[in-house]
């Protein structure tokens, strides 16, 4: 290693320290605690640390809890990721096109951006208010009998689906518009020039150049709602009958509530390596093709 | 995207904003407007809906002048914006620090650190709150303003943002500086960092919001009344006995105003560098 280079590594770790250390300690160390702490049980009472082997993933084995999580994980991820990608394009799709007011429309579609998930969650569990809510008096006036909403084990999933969507489609739309703004015009005039229908030029030419973004928003957005919890911790807490009771929602009340850390920890080891299944069979699937 | 639109298309692209933009906007307006009513009229004219809903009337500022006077909002409010604050100009020179290191020297370890950089904000922050909640407690500083603000501090994105930004600073300006007698530390200081302004908005932005919409790490770790943070003091006005509507909506719109005040004039910049660090992987 020569002088120079010696002289510029230090220097340089002088201006890294701050940052990188706190990654590596808030970041990346806690993957490892995370793995070594699901080997261990906590006594609530003495609080003392016994190792116990794999018997924390074993008894996840056994715990019906924690497959329904798993379940209702899986189907929360499979029905909300492909509608807020689509909802985020179509929005993309609509202030990109030229026409009066797209500027104010803009003004409007990003405003999610700026609401808190907690106050999205307030504001759409008053309109889905069971009993007198607003939604229950529109669906009344239309002759539709009022719904339990979040009182349902089969509704409940579905009004998070939407909570979390309000605010996920702007989020996500303003990477689809970028990477529509990155198609070059010439292209579309010349589908004007030769006479192509905008609907094929869609599916010919838009959706194929905005391949490599769409599945980035999918892999980010799929990794963002494996962790959604906010919206079932304000309001379901995880009901009824379990229906919205999420992997992260499960591990924080074993963890946090039950103070079995050791349980917790093997549930957050499942749920990054679902993750991580999940997201390696996103890039396969749509991956191979295009990046 | 240019394309020749017959009016029953456009008629047709207005329809479809217009009702997005309703979906958006009719929560934050309503809200705002039922927090200026007292506690007992605040869902007036939602069932049977009327225009009644949203009309501020009979108007007070008893809900607005409750939710300041309580103590459990306040001082969350305070707590929020200290470390806010802390976590903006910490994070902002730490990160521009380390993204300067990676775009403009050439170290020993480069590869390793920065796919540790990357993988880091890849990885969904709150997955690893329970751990990190038990690294926390071994330093002794649960319930402290300190553990909100170090973990957010040091921050993968931001710093992968910077590093785009200075890679494009030409490295002629640079020797020139370092010729002329300049030390590192006053390359960045006086030539990299006055350039940098749109990077060091939108990265101000992104470290502000992440501590403003802090849920499940304030959560778990902040016990006391000081070191509460406002999303999770949202909660205080629901208590045993029923909710408080109004003071509880008269929060929502301040925690939903002083954000979208920031946001609207800046969207430009905060787009940027969320949209910018995505696509360039």
């Amino acid at each position: 290693m020569n002088n120079r280079l010696k002289r510029d590594s230090l220097k340089a770790y002088m201006f890294l320290f701050p940052a990188v250390g706190l990654i590596l300690l808030f970041k990346i160390y806690p993957i490892i605690i995370v793995f070594g702490e699901s080997f261990y049980k906590v006594s609530y009472l003495s609080g003392s640390k016994v190792f116990v082997g794999i018997n924390n993933y074993l008894d996840l084995f056994f715990d019906r809890s924690f497959w329904n999580s798993v379940w209702v994980t899986t189907k929360l991820n499979l029905l909300i990721n492909p509608i807020q990608v689509v909802i985020a394009v179509v929005m993309a799709l609509l202030i990109n096109m030229e026409f009066r007011g797209r500027l104010f429309y803009r003004l409007l579609f990003f405003i999610p951006l700026g609401v808190s998930l907690a106050v999205t969650t307030i504001y759409w569990s008053i309109f889905f208010r069971p009993g007198n809510g607003v939604m229950n008096y529109i669906l009344n006036s239309v002759g539709i009998p009022r719904q339990p909403f979040f009182n349902s084990p089969s509704q409940a999933l579905w009004i998070i689906i939407g909570i979390a969507s309000w605010k996920g489609c702007s989020f996500w739309m303003i990477f689809i518009l970028a990477g529509l703004k990155n198609i070059p015009r010439e292209i579309y005039e010349a589908c004007d020039v030769e006479g192509i229908e905008p609907i094929a030029s869609f599916f010919y030419i838009t959706l194929p150049l905005l391949a490599k973004t769409i599945l980035f928003v999918f892999v980010t957005d799929t990794a963002a709602n494996f962790m959604l919890f906010i919206p079932i911790f304000m309001i379901t807490k995880g009901g009824p009958d379990s229906s919205t009771n999420v992997l992260m929602h499960e591990a924080y009340r074993t963890a946090m509530l039950q103070g079995d850390m050791g349980h917790g920890m093997a549930m957050i080891v499942f749920l990054m390596l679902m993750l991580m299944t999940v997201v390696a069979i996103q890039f396969k699937v749509t991956g191979e093709r295009e990046i | 995207m240019i394309r020749r639109t017959t009016t029953l298309q456009h008629f047709l692209f207005h329809i479809l904003s217009i009702l997005f933009g309703l979906i958006f906007v009719v929560p934050i307006i309503w809200s705002l407007i039922a927090s200026f009513r007292p506690e007992n009229l605040v869902f007036a004219g939602l069932s049977p809906l009327s225009i009644k809903a949203l009309i501020p009337l009979p108007f007070t500022m008893k809900n607005f002048i409750g939710v300041f006077t309580n103590d459990v909002f306040s001082s969350a409010l305070v707590n929020t914006l200290v470390v806010a604050a802390v976590t903006v100009v910490c994070g902002v020179i730490i990160n521009a620090a380390a993204g300067f290191a990676f775009a403009t020297i050439n170290f020993v370890g480069k590869g390793i650190l920065f796919s540790i950089v990357l993988s880091s904000f890849l990885m969904p922050p709150d997955v690893l709150v329970i751990p990190t909640y038990n690294l926390v407690d071994s330093l002794g500083l649960i319930d402290t303003r300190i553990a909100l603000i170090l973990p957010v501090v040091g921050n993968g994105m931001v710093i992968f943002m910077f590093i785009q930004f200075f890679s494009q600073v030409p490295k002629a300006l640079r020797e020139a500086a370092l010729i002329d007698g300049a030390s590192s530390l006053q390359v960045l200081s006086k030539i990299y960092l006055p350039l940098t302004l749109p990077t060091m908005i939108g990265a101000s932005l992104i470290l502000f919001l992440a501590q403003w919409e802090a849920f499940l790490w304030p959560l778990v770790v902040s016990r006391s009344i000081e070191n509460g943070m406002i999303q999770i003091a949202l909660s205080t006005f629901t208590q045993q006995y029923g909710t408080l509507w109004g003071m509880k909506l008269a929060a929502a719109s301040l925690l939903c105003f002083i954000p979208l005040i920031l946001l609207m004039p800046l969207q430009r910049y905060y787009i940027a560098s969320v949209v910018g660090t995505a696509l360039k992987e």
